[in-house]
């Protein structure tokens, strides 16, 4: 038992540990994920981040010692959004056709994003500082943080917000989108980009290229749009 | 293979250095992305290796977003730390966020 205690101090302190950690339990969540026939509430990240919250937990481990690890996996996000340009110059054609709809419906998701999130926060009696921290949850984290900041936010509790939201529209978006009878490819991942930046993205990677090209693309002009408009419309609301 | 990770490594950090330069509230990856899609138009093709790296890398984007993920438990400690409003009620205290007292013990360890 106690060489055990020590092989476990030893391990739980190396990076190696919860970085093998992250990619077996999204392997294994991804293996479930395929086995239910890609079905949306078994969403990898959900249940990869469930699982691995619980462990941490259980083996009374922080975030900082899991970070340290698994930051190699998080390193990676910076490479692969600047490899998003790829499947978007594929996409470049159809792009060029749907700009009046993309702008359109850039404009017109991240207004209702923004206001629709403020609206019911102010409604269930949220304080300023909540419905500032939640106004640009729609956007990539850092620029969501940086936004609630500059206005007297918490970029902590946007923090928790954004990534709520990603996983919230990763899980439901598809089944939103096919009530709505959304079928397009395009549409159905710009849809996904707007409303959940970055997870969302992926979860549109998952069904095709051209889906994800189009979500990378919304997560983009999104994020930039927000930045631009939370200040705006918060003033006009008088927050 | 290597090249192509060096390049997009490459547009990663132009993308930071414009974004620091010009006080640009968009992130520096988001910058490099911009970069190099005006790159591949002025090209006007994709080089094969780069497309199989971005290809691998964006079939497994969820992967990536795991550890921030995870990082929702920190952020619980820290609202619990500043004492916010709750999100969900209003002008309360924010006593526990967990909402069945495992997230605060977990992390006080």
């Amino acid at each position: 038992m106690g060489s055990l205690t020590r092989l476990w101090v030893y391990l739980a302190q190396t990076p190696l540990l919860w970085l093998t950690v992250t990619v077996a339990v999204y392997a294994a969540a991804h293996w479930l994920h395929q086995r239910a026939h890609a079905r949306a509430i078994l969403n990898p990240v959900l249940i990869a981040v469930a699982v691995i919250v619980a462990i941490l937990l259980l083996t009374g481990t922080s975030y900082e010692t899991y970070f340290d690890g698994a930051q190699f996996a998080h390193f990676l996000l910076g490479p692969a959004t600047v490899a998003l340009a790829v499947p978007l110059y594929a996409q470049l054609g159809k792009l060029r056709r749907l700009a009046v709809p993309v702008s359109v419906s850039l404009l017109a998701g991240s207004i209702t994003a923004i206001v629709s999130a403020g609206a019911i926060c102010w409604a269930l009696g949220a304080s300023r500082q909540t419905i500032l921290s939640i106004l640009p949850k729609s956007a990539t984290t850092p620029i969501a943080m940086g936004v609630s900041e500059g206005l007297g936010g918490l970029p902590s509790l946007t923090a928790v917000l954004v990534i709520l939201t990603g996983i919230l529209g990763a899980v439901a978006g598809t089944a939103v989108l096919d009530a709505l009878r959304v079928r397009d490819e395009a549409a159905r991942g710009f849809a996904l980009g707007v409303a959940a930046h970055g997870i969302g993205t992926a979860r549109a990677f998952q069904v095709s290229e051209e889906t994800g090209a189009f979500a990378g693309l919304a997560m983009g002009l999104n994020g930039a749009l927000t930045a631009v408009l939370v200040p705006f419309l918060a003033g006009l609301f008088g927050l | 293979m290597l090249a192509s990770l060096a390049l997009l490594l490459g547009y990663q950090l132009v993308g930071e250095v414009v974004a620091r330069a010009l006080n640009l509230p968009i992130p520096g990856p988001v910058i490099g992305m911009l970069l190099l899609l005006l790159t591949l138009i002025i090209r006007g093709q994709a080089p094969e290796p780069l497309k199989r790296l971005s290809h691998e890398l964006l079939q497994h984007l969820a992967l990536l977003f795991v550890p921030a993920g995870v990082g929702i438990i920190a952020h619980f400690q820290l609202l619990q730390a500043e004492d916010v409003a709750d999100p969900r009620a209003g002008d309360q205290p924010y006593p526990d966020p967990g909402g069945d007292g495992a997230v605060d013990e977990g992390l006080d360890r």
